[in-house]
């Protein structure tokens, strides 16, 4: 006798399961989309897939832009030394009655003698250094 | 092959404008329909269990509403698609669940956790009947679930679900010579799990 191939067979039966549904599951069903159509409602015809992909990603564009402005102003400033601006001028003698001592201070004028002496005076002989004691070996 | 009837009537109809959101939801419900019972079954059989399988086909909807905006003819195998992945996502949390409560020696009790009333046999059958339904249906899933993932996905989608080799391939991200490679192997296996059905 010819039997059925099994294939057959097989898509007969998933035919007849699929008609033939539990009540408690073909309920089930029913309510599973309805809640998926009513979930999907109020996004419907506002955003396509990639369209909702635009929201996160103009949230880190936007972050990443006040990351920036946090960041770089202190990065656009110039190092300490430039931001202080040019350095005071410091006066400078052109003056040649200045140059020539003539604007001396009295009390370098007291040292000068003294200075002079030191310059003068002979240095006492240089001693070797000591040399350091490591102690006897062990 | 298996006639569509449920799947392919309803991309037949007009495609809404996006801005008449009433014919657009009219027209997803429709769909969504025509295939729940079939995409319920399919979970069924590729996972085993009842309740996961309403799970992902429930998922499998919210997801597929995501790509509403795309031509009616594509839905079938978006949807298709969108519950494989769900399927395969459970299948790989159910095997590392089962994994963890082998660990501690325990049983997964969700496992046999079915609610009887949702087993009560389809109404116009006679009970020898429908037993051996049930039965022949437990057998087909068991034969199924042997086969590698690939090619149980092949057989679900071409054979059972009726996708043409395109949407299939479509489905399951794959070459049409890829479906036709699994569908065949597919084929003999369960040729000869189901040898006693002859």
């Amino acid at each position: 006798m010819n039997r059925p191939d099994p294939l057959a067979r097989a898509r007969a039966l998933f035919e007849a399961q699929a008609e033939a549904l539990e009540p408690t599951t073909a309920a089930r069903l029913r309510a599973a989309r309805r809640t998926a159509l009513a979930e999907a409602g109020p996004r419907a015809g506002a955003a396509a897939p990639t369209q909702r992909w635009g929201w996160p990603a103009a949230g880190g564009l936007l972050t990443a832009a006040l990351a920036l402005l946090l960041v770089a102003p202190p990065l656009r400033l110039p190092p300490p030394e430039e931001a202080a601006g040019p350095a005071p001028a410091v006066p400078v003698a052109t003056d040649p009655a200045v140059l020539a001592g003539a604007g001396t201070p009295p009390e370098l004028d007291e040292d000068a003698a003294f200075l002079l002496w030191l310059g003068e005076a002979p240095l006492p002989p240089a001693k070797p250094p000591a040399p350091i004691d490591l102690g006897a070996p062990p | 092959m298996v006639a569509m009837d449920g799947l392919h009537t309803a991309p037949t109809m007009t495609r809404p404008g996006a801005h008449d959101a009433g014919l657009e939801t009219m027209a997803l419900d429709g769909f969504l329909a025509s295939v729940e019972r079939r995409g319920f079954r399919m979970a069924e059989l590729a996972l085993g269990h009842r309740e996961d399988a309403l799970d992902a086909v429930q998922d499998a909807m919210v997801a597929f509403l995501a790509y509403r905006e795309r031509p009616q003819a594509e839905w079938p195998a978006l949807f298709f698609a969108v519950l494989r992945s769900r399927i395969t996502d459970r299948h790989r949390r159910n095997a590392v669940r089962r994994r963890v409560l082998a660990v501690f020696g325990r049983h997964d009790a969700d496992e046999e956790a079915e609610d009887p009333l949702a087993r009560l046999p389809d109404p116009g059958a006679g009970p020898d009947q429908a037993d051996e339904r049930q039965r022949a249906w437990s057998a087909l899933g068991a034969a199924l679930r042997a086969l590698p993932r690939r090619q149980r996905e092949a057989f679900l989608l071409r054979e059972l679900q009726g996708l043409s080799v395109a949407e299939a391939a479509i489905a399951m991200g794959c070459s049409e010579g890829s479906i036709k490679t699994h569908l065949f192997r597919a084929q003999a296996a369960l040729r000869k799990h189901l040898e006693d059905w002859r």
